[in-house]
């Protein structure tokens, strides 16, 4: 991962440092979490009597693109196209346990759930084919299958599978050898320009370098990552939620300065080629990845440009001024 | 009660006449009486955009539209953009390239983009991001939306010159 973040950064090659009152800097860093655990995931994967398929599934879809992705497993397990499987949303009348839709978990957690229900109608269909006089191996269409049985268009095959990461509590001493099914590990790169005169900080390049295993579908990773970079960007410049006696004072969008289209600067996004064997398909969570590394990066660039070591989020102009100021030995007085 | 009002005008293509209080704004008129719920309002501050609406021909924010001001107009909104059963060429490419994580800004960022290549058949990045500077999207999706707005472009204009 550093050496993909180096390569992209061209780290080895000389840098414009700015001149007069525009200084500029570059910084990386890489951030690693632990997906929440232990949790458990439950799917359906329903076919009926015209071959059709309906998987039942909690997981919400909020953008992420999980519906397309659970669709993608079951179609990839019962070897039929992703589109003919409809994705049932989440309802708690039809759609059986999900823990929630968090934490980085759900490709990895329900993506196991929905694989091993349609392993198991897979299995079903095999035995029906069976039952029906079929050799091994033949590629009867499933519509055919019910209509042998049942002499009309009947029948259905329910598949259920529910996953259960292994995990270990941690010990006395709050140590564990299984903390978490999968690790994320994220890295990113960022220049930036620092305005010495009113700390104002511009980010002119931002790279997001992310191992999420196999993606599973590599087009919506990438928007994710280079989603999930762009909320953290907003968080690191200038998002603050300001408080009087536990009431938020700037619960608007005309105060709280959330990232517009001119905030945004070039962005590049790559996936490490990894596998997470334990994964499903190889694949683990990729929603958080994008975000654990932008503030660091981009505050380590600030580092690099002036000299001053922030640690305390947004990154907003007053800030690094203030930090400007206190290195010169003259530092703003607090309201 | 507040006193209500008859308003006529022409909402995607059909005359229709609505029942609104004074202070009723675009969008809870198009939700409330049309079931029409392309346009969203989020803000409320005309900040957002995610409210956008075309009202004779221009786009305006919804929320801060009094429906009475409606009264006679031509209003158009997302859900007329495929009214001959073809997406928009603008629809298409936000769908080629993937120009929305959760969609709740997108019927907004569509009829913007669309308003911009009706003005400026080949717009440049910083056109393009100078007429969306109002449209916020919380999932982050700019860098596609401006491909996708170059995307549309080049739709549009192959269908002009008829290639
Ligand atoms: S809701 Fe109208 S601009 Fe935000
Ligand atoms: S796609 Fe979610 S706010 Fe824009």
């Amino acid at each position: 991962m550093l050496d993909g973040l180096a390569d992209r950064m061209n780290w080895s090659a000389p840098f414009d440092r700015g001149r007069g009152t525009v200084r500029r800097g570059r910084g990386i860093a890489i951030g690693i979490k632990a997906s929440v655990s232990p949790t458990t995931s439950v799917a359906i994967v329903y076919l009926f009597a015209d071959g059709s398929c309906n998987l039942y599934c909690g997981t919400v879809d909020m953008g992420q693109g999980a519906v397309t992705v659970m669709a993608q497993i079951a179609g990839e397990v019962l070897n039929i196209p992703a589109e003919r499987v409809k994705v049932v949303h989440p309802d708690t009348d039809v759609t059986p346990y999900d823990m929630a839709t968090l934490g980085s978990r759900s490709t990895y957690h329900m993506g196991h759930a929905v694989r091993l229900a349609a392993e198991d109608a897979r299995i079903k269909v095999q035995a029906l084919a069976r039952e029906v006089g079929l050799p091994e191996g033949s590629q009867v269409p499933l519509a055919e299958l019910f209509q042998k049985k049942y002499k009309m268009q009947a029948g259905n095959i329910v598949g259920v599978g529910h996953y259960i990461p292994s995990y270990v509590p941690p010990d006395a001493s709050g140590l564990t050898p299984q903390a978490t099914p999968f690790w994320m590990i994220g890295g990113a790169g960022a220049e930036v320009e620092v305005d010495v005169e009113t700390g104002h900080v511009v980010v002119t390049r931002l790279v997001n370098v992310a191992d999420v295993g196999r993606p599973l579908n590599p087009r919506i990773v990438a928007t994710q990552l280079s989603g999930a970079a762009i909320m953290q960007l907003g968080i690191t410049l200038f998002e603050k939620m300001h408080h009087d006696n536990g009431q938020v004072t700037n619960a608007s969008l005309a105060d709280y300065k959330i990232p517009g289209i001119f905030d945004i600067p070039p962005i590049e996004n790559e996936t490490v080629e990894a596998i997470q064997h334990s994964g499903p398909f190889g694949a683990k969570g990729a929603g958080e990845t994008g975000t654990f590394s932008v503030s660091p990066a981009i505050a380590n660039a600030i580092h690099d440009a002036v000299g001053v070591r922030i640690t305390e989020l947004p990154l907003n102009p007053e800030a690094v001024f203030r930090a400007l100021r206190a290195k010169q030995n003259q530092p703003l007085e607090d309201e | 009660m507040s006193a209500t009002k008859t308003i006529t005008f022409t909402l995607n293509g059909e005359q229709v006449t609505a029942e609104i209080a004074p202070h009723h704004n675009l969008i809870e008129m198009l939700q409330n009486q049309f079931d029409l719920f392309g346009a969203r309002e989020s803000c409320g501050q005309g900040i957002c955009g995610s409210c956008t609406v075309s009202v004779n021909g221009r786009a305006v924010s919804g929320c801060l539209y009094l429906a009475a001001f409606a009264d006679g107009a031509e209003v158009v909104t997302v859900e007329h953009l495929d009214a001959d059963g073809k997406l928009d060429p603008v629809q298409g490419a936000f769908i080629e390239a993937g120009g929305f994580q959760c969609g709740f800004c997108t019927p907004g960022f569509v009829l913007m983009s669309k308003q911009l290549l009706d003005e400026q058949s080949d717009p440049d990045d910083d056109q393009i991001r100078h007429y969306l500077s109002g449209n916020l999207c919380r999932c982050g999706a700019y860098p596609e939306i401006m491909e996708a707005v170059k995307i549309a472009a080049k739709k549009r204009n192959k269908r002009e010159s008829g290639i």
